[in-house]
Parts: structure tokens; sequence; C-alpha cells
């Protein structure tokens, strides 16, 4: 080869590296300035915080916003307007959601929380599926558990996303300036959803049996560490006051539990969430029983997901310092709720299952 | 491990090259030839570790064979068979055995479960260029070859998975030639300038492409006339530069190397006939059936009918080579009978627009076959395809784009302020996809656009779009997806 042509070949090489490098430098300083997923810092000057990706944004939001309260759970409280609680409260809250999450995801999340801010409230939303899912549980594994960590060395798949570029900053950008973009909902999807009996019966069908109730022990085998990890952070954080409520749940979804014979294990999952926190000064418990508005099917979509409505009765009976639940008066709750489901599951399904096989026995259990 | 990723592009790629020009620039040139085999197998193993052992075992039993052919001289015929059965009994277990159950028990009326075996990767490939090997070596045994030059020829990651099928005679040379290990800036800018063109085919193009078709065969039971069309025309599209991806940065690598991988592909879509068309497409496959079957058949020495009927099987087993489903054998009798068809003498279409016309056209719904899986959606597409079915599907097919990153600002803008017209832009934005295609496979090739530009002498327009093009590549990179031709 004569040395022009090598000298060419190795100008071109790098002209080539040179100049990829500049654009893959650009491409980063531009996500590291908007920032869509908070990794680096909050949203710059005026800029509303447009949170629609909980996995990819909770991390960075609890790092880098300013807050002294959280909103812990899984999608049952994603519909929560954080202006609520400010409303209610007066306190500043983001919200730290893991659909489908379990105690150990969340605590994971209370704990990064803690670490970045002094907390005045954490209200955390207990249901069963959190207290009894499995406390080893971690967030490793995900697409998105590289923002988990603070190692900068695995960033590259942020900084060079072309979802990020092309798709989650233009929509920051379109929701700061011609959207009407509320930041208080973040990660809702309440939107594009239908609450109402009629929509929601499709997504259950009632067994045509009631199974022998299963034995609680089984059922509730992770309790125990679950509400021993919650507790210890109770105690370590005795300046944080600690709202959890166990959110309530359409008749369907008790019905659900009765058919299924998982209904006394709710039931002592309920007295044991309600002794659990009693020498715990910093704690105020809620449960939300047999009340109308909380059984009413039109306001649920499943036959667990309520809607914005009900998100807000929650929270402004908490903060009326309705529906707490004591060691006291929680027998005579879930002897409410039981004689509600009872009636509901003996009688009033068929209202909207036709065919649905009735509880023969509508007394209530001993 | 795929071209496609960050651990290929970022880390294996370049200590590879490292290694590679490291060992070679301190005279450590065998060990050199063991480190390029160990990354190969590394680059193989990366996701199915348990492949490794096939792929071992089939090189050392291969070179065995290939010893045996070489020293002894009685019932090397013999042997020759019986390495060319245990090679097609391999790829026979791990390819047609559910197939041929399938067709077993739809025979006998039988229930035999299927096996669900695994395809290991490159399979197909490997054991095509292991048979060549053989089948040269038994013809010319004098022929002397070191068990690391034949592990590094059938191993050479470049074309390990999906090709070209190299022949020894090509590769094995060059590996001795140690000329070509001293770091070349001009094979070297030629071979990045070719991986970068080929990745942006797959990851810019092909995969956009491919995205319609996945859509329109989701909803295959919902698919109107234009829908089917427009489905049977993007699976050309995205196979076409699928393939001619995987080809250029196949050369592309092997060039940064120091090596030449022969041309698989020159743009066969440009073809005036079949025939024409499959000396364009996969040209080291059709070389393979050509050598190893169709000339040991007879090939046109035994007169007309003797010479159809070794084409046409030719090409059925190409079918079934590329896949175990009727829909491939199919296809391939198709590509027979067109090429039968080509080879006419009398009424035949003169070279032009017309001719090119009617063989796209055959190409996009042999295509079509081709990915249809099986005889069910292939006839509900053939049945869509021609029979007047309204165009109830078409803005939801077109309408599958919305989603995909490089139209999103446009396609939400359009939905915020005019939704009215949102089908309307996602059937514009289709046809401009459509037109850019159109001018791409219209012009030079990549390998004639390096060609050109290392003649002068890298403009730096050039250097600026491959930098853009590699930063484009790697903002994609989030969004993997397997290439076509890895899956038979």
């Amino acid at each position: 080869m004569s040395d022009t042509g090598e000298k060419n070949n190795i100008r071109f090489l790098k002209r080539l590296a040179l100049s990829s490098l500049l654009f893959l430098a650009a491409i980063a300083g531009i996500v590291i300035l908007f920032d869509p997923f908070y990794h680096y810092h909050a949203p710059l000057g005026n800029m509303k915080a447009v949170l629609q990706d909980r996995d990819w944004q909770v991390a960075g939001t609890l790092d880098h916003f300013s807050y002294d309260s959280i909103v812990l759970g899984n999608s049952l409280v994603e519909n929560t307007n954080t202006h609520w609680i400010e409303e209610l409260y007066g306190n500043q809250a983001v919200k730290a959601i893991r659909a489908g999450g379990s105690n150990a995801e969340l605590c994971f999340y209370m704990d990064r929380a803690f670490e970045a801010q002094k907390l005045e409230r954490v209200f955390y939303c207990i249901d069963k599926s959190i207290l009894c899912a499995d406390p080893s549980a971690t967030l490793d594994g995900f697409d998105y558990s590289f923002l988990l960590d603070r190692n900068p060395l695995n960033d590259g798949k942020y900084l060079w996303n072309k979802d990020v570029l092309l798709k989650k900053i233009p929509l920051q950008l379109a929701c700061n300036t011609v959207l009407d973009y509320d930041e208080g909902e973040a990660y809702d999807w309440y939107r594009t959803k239908t609450f109402s009996a009629e929509a929601m019966i499709i997504h259950y069908e009632p067994a045509e049996s009631f199974e022998e109730m299963q034995p609680v022990e089984e059922l509730l085998k992770y309790l125990p560490e679950n509400l021993r990890m919650l507790k210890e952070r109770i105690k370590a954080h005795p300046e944080t006051e600690f709202v959890l409520f166990f959110p309530p749940s359409s008749l369907l979804w008790w019905d659900q539990e009765l058919r299924g014979g998982e209904l006394e294990a709710d039931r002592e999952l309920l007295r044991r969430l309600s002794t659990a926190f009693s020498d715990c000064d910093n704690v105020k418990l809620y449960a939300f029983f047999a009340e109308e508005t909380y059984c009413e099917l039109d306001n649920y979509m499943d036959v667990s997901h309520f809607s914005p409505e009900v998100n807000f009765k929650l929270f402004e009976d908490m903060a009326a310092g309705r529906c707490i639940m004591t060691k006291e008066n929680t027998e005579e709750g879930i002897a409410r709720m039981d004689e509600r489901i009872r009636r509901f599951s003996s009688e009033e399904i068929r209202d909207y299952y036709p065919e649905a096989v009735l509880l023969p026995d509508p007394s209530p259990a001993p | 491990m795929l071209f496609n990723s960050a651990i290929f592009i970022f880390a294996f790629l370049p200590l590879t090259l490292l290694g590679w020009y490291g060992l070679n620039r301190i005279k450590l040139h065998r060990p050199s030839l063991w480190f390029l085999c160990a990354a190969s197998l590394f680059f193989y193993g990366y996701f199915h570790p348990a492949y490794l052992i096939l792929i071992l075992s089939s090189i050392a039993v291969n070179y065995l064979f290939i010893l045996a052919l070489r020293h002894i001289r009685k019932g090397r015929k013999a042997l020759l068979v019986l390495g060319i059965t245990a090679n097609l009994g391999l790829l026979g277990y791990f390819k047609y055995t559910d197939f041929l159950i399938g067709i077993i028990n739809d025979l006998a009326g039988k229930d035999y479960p299927l096996k669900n075996i695994l395809l290991p990767l490159g399979i197909s490939f490997y054991t095509l260029q292991q048979l060549s090997c053989l089948i040269d070596t038994y013809r010319t045994p004098e022929k002397a070859l070191r068990f690391d030059e034949y592990a590094a020829y059938v191993c050479f990651f470049p074309q390990l998975i999906a090709g070209p099928i190299v022949l020894s005679d090509e590769l094995i040379p060059q590996f001795r030639d140690l000329s070509l290990r001293r770091f070349d800036s001009g094979r070297f800018s030629k071979g990045i300038s070719l991986f970068i063109l080929g990745l942006a085919k797959k990851m810019l193009i092909a995969d956009l492409f491919g995205r319609v078709v996945d859509f329109g065969f989701e909803k295959i039971y919902w698919i109107d006339t234009p829908s089917a069309w427009m489905v049977a025309l993007c699976y050309a599209i995205q196979l076409y530069f699928d393939f001619s991806a995987y080809c250029d940065m196949a050369r592309g690598l092997a060039s940064m190397f120091g090596f030449s991988l022969p041309e698989n592909f020159d743009s066969p879509l440009k073809a005036h006939g079949i025939r024409e068309h499959w000396s364009r497409w996969h040209m080291t496959l059709t070389r393979f059936f050509t050598r190893y079957v169709y000339i040991p058949l007879g090939g046109s020495r035994c007169g007309q009918f003797r010479t159809a009927f070794n084409i046409f099987l030719v090409f059925v087993l190409s079918g079934l080579w590329h896949g175990a489903a009727w829909t491939f054998v199919i296809w391939g009798a198709l590509q027979g009978l067109g090429v039968l068809y080509s080879r006419r003498k009398h009424f035949r279409l003169k070279e032009g627009f017309v001719s090119w016309f009617f063989t796209f056209v055959f190409i996009v719904i042999s295509q079509m076959i081709f990915r249809s899986g099986s005889i069910d959606f292939m006839l509900r597409m053939l049945k869509a395809m021609f029979t007047p079915a309204g165009v109830h599907f078409f803005p939801e097919l077109c309408s599958c784009l919305a989603v995909v990153p490089e139209f999103y600002m446009i396609t939400r803008a359009v939905e915020a302020l005019a939704p009215q017209y949102s089908a309307y832009v996602c059937i514009g934005l289709l046809a401009v996809l459509l037109l850019i295609a159109a001018f791409l496979l219209h012009g030079r090739n990549a390998r004639q656009l390096v060609e050109d530009e290392a003649a002068k002498g890298w403009r730096f327009r050039f250097t600026l779009l491959l930098a853009l093009l590699f930063a484009c590549e790697v903002v994609s990179l989030n969004q993997v997806s397997t290439f076509l031709y890895f899956n038979f």
C-alpha cells in the first residue's frame, strides 16, 4: 500500500473514532441534561417531574427529589395524587410504587428514601399480597436494575438508549410545554380504565364450589418475617410517623377469598396486623372494612383495583382519624366484614352472576 | 453472542482484536490461532455453553475423518459416506426429528409426542462447512491440514453462526499467510466500515420492517388484501436487509482480522430472473449445493429431464435446509420451478422493468410462504392476498409504527393535535420507509460504497455518516433482536 493510502486510512480511522466519540458524548450529554429517569438530578429549573415509568424512575426520585414523606405500595396506590397529601397532611410526598411488589422490595425503596431525606411520614399500603410475599425478593435482574445501584459503569444502558432519547425526553418536554400534566398523578393508570360493576365483573368468575378453609399457617408463612422487617424500620426511625393501611377490596375479592378457602387466613392476618405494632408509638394503623363506598363494585375496575375517588377517600378518612385499626376494634371490624361478605356471597352475587353457586350456610363462622 | 450487542461491540471485539494482533506482533502465530479459536468458542457459547460440547465434538470427529481420509488408501469411499452420514445425522436429529414425528403422526394417525429439541445455533452452517471440507479432502487427500487450522476454519466467529459457508481452500491458506496477520489499515478501515453499514441495515432498517411483519402475522386472522401484500413486501425487504446486514458484518469483521470471506450477497433484489436471483442471494449456499449435490447428481450432463429433476431436487433440499416445515419445502420447490422457468430459452421476458417486476413479485410471494411457518398461516396469507377482502385492517397495520421510537414524536404530536389524522400519518410513515428502502435497494451496495470511498481516500462526509450511524446503532442496542438467519 502506498504511503498516501496508508495515511488516508489512518486519518479515516482516527476521524471515525473521534467523531463517533463526539456523537456519543453529545447524546450522553443530552440524556444527563434532561435526565428523564432522574438518575442524576431532580428536574432542572421550573421543569415538572414527569413520572410515568415507575420501575425506571422511583430510585431516581427517591435519591434526588425534595420531599418529607413517601407513599409506598403497589398498583393500588398508583392513582393517589400527591397533592392530596399536601392538602390533608401538609406533607410533600413522592410515590415509591412497585406493581405487584413485595414487602422486601418496598422496604428497599423505604431505605433508599431514609438515606436521602428526613421523613416526616411514610404512607404504606400493606395489602395481603405485600405482606404475604416472599421476604427474600429483590429488585435484581430486571431491565432497569442498573438504575438501582450507584455504579456509574453500567449507566451506558441509560445514556445511550433509543427509547430514552426519542421517547422519554420528548415526552418530558411535551409534558412541560404543550400537554396539561399534573405532577401529583405520577404513575397513574386510571385514565384508560372503566370503573363500573358491569366492566369489572368480566374479570371474575365465581368458583362453582366453596373450598374448605386452608391451613392459616401455610398461607401466612411469610407474614412474621415481613412484619419483622417492617417493624425493624419503624423502630429505627422513631421520628417518622408510619401510616400503615390495609386497603379495601371489592366484595368480589372477598367472595374469591371465601370460595378459595382463604378467608380465615385473611381474618388472622388482620388480627396479627392489629397487634404487630402495638408497642410502636409512631405507627398509625388503618383498615377499611365494610363501608359501602369501599365495597361498591361500581368503584372498581377488577376485583381489587379501585378508582381514584376511593384513593382520595382513603386518605381523607385517614387524615380525619377514621377507620383506625386497633387491637380492640379489629374483631368487631372483622365480624362486620364477615357478615357483609356472607350476605353478598349467599344472595347479592346473583345480581351480577345469575348462575353463581350461593354460599349454602350464610351464618358467620365462629 | 450477537453482533448487535454492547458486549460484542465494546468488549468482545476490541479484546479479541487486541489479542489477535498482539500475539501476532510478538510472533506467536500458532498461539494466536488458538486464541482466535478460543475467542470464537466463547462467542458461540456465550448464551448456551452446552452447545460448546456439540460443536467441539463435531469438530473433533470431523477432523478424525479428515485425518483418516488423508492417510488410508482402502475404504475411503465408505469412510466418506460414514462421515457424511454422521454429519447429516447430527443435523437431522436436531433439526428434523420433530418434523419427521409430525409426518409419521399425520400419515399413521398416531400421536407420538414431539421431542421439542432446541436447534443449536449455527449447526446448519457449520455442518455444511465441515461436509465441504470432508468431501474436498476425499477428492484431494494430499492437502495437509493442522487441527488448529481446521478448528479455526470451522469456528471463526464472523462466519460461524450464519455463514457465509466458506470452503477450506478459501480460508485456510489465509490462516497460513503470515503477511495477513500484520495490522493493515486499509483492510481494517474497509472492515469497520462494512461492519457499521451492516449493523445499520440490521438495526435501523430491517428491524423497523420486522415490526410490521410481526404485527401482520400476529393479527393474521384479521388481515385484509392490501395488508397481506404489505406484510409480504415488508418481509421481503426485512429479510433482504437482515441477511445482507449479517453478510456485510461478517465480511467486515473478517476483514478487521485481516481475512477475506467470500461474497454471499450481491444485490439480489435487482435480479431479472429467479436464476439470476439465486446467483446473487446466499451465493455460498448456492455454491455448496451446486458443488456437492447438483454436480454429483449429474448436473446438466444427463439430459433435459434429469437436469430439471436435479435442479428441482437441489432447491427442495435447500428449502428443507432452511427449516423443518412444509412451508420451507414448498418455498424450495417454488424456487426450483422459478429457476427452471428462468432457464427456458423460449417465452422468456426480455431483460427490463417487466422481467425485474415479475421476479420481484415472485420473490415477495415466495418469501411470504417462507415466513409463514405453517400451512395454515400460508393459506390464510395467500387467501388474503388473492381474494379481495377490503381494507379494514390496513390502517391498524400501519399504526404499529406509532410506538417505534423513531416515529414516536411525530405520532404522539399528531395524536395530541389532530387525532383524526393519526392513521393517515402512520400510512405516510410506512410509505416513507418503503421509499427509503427502494432508494437503498436501487443504489450501490455496501461493498461498492466502501470500495469507492477507500479509492477516494475516505471523504470526511462519509466518515461523519459512519460515525452518526454508529451512534444511532449504539443507542439502538437497547432493542436487541436476533438475526433471522440464526433460525435456519
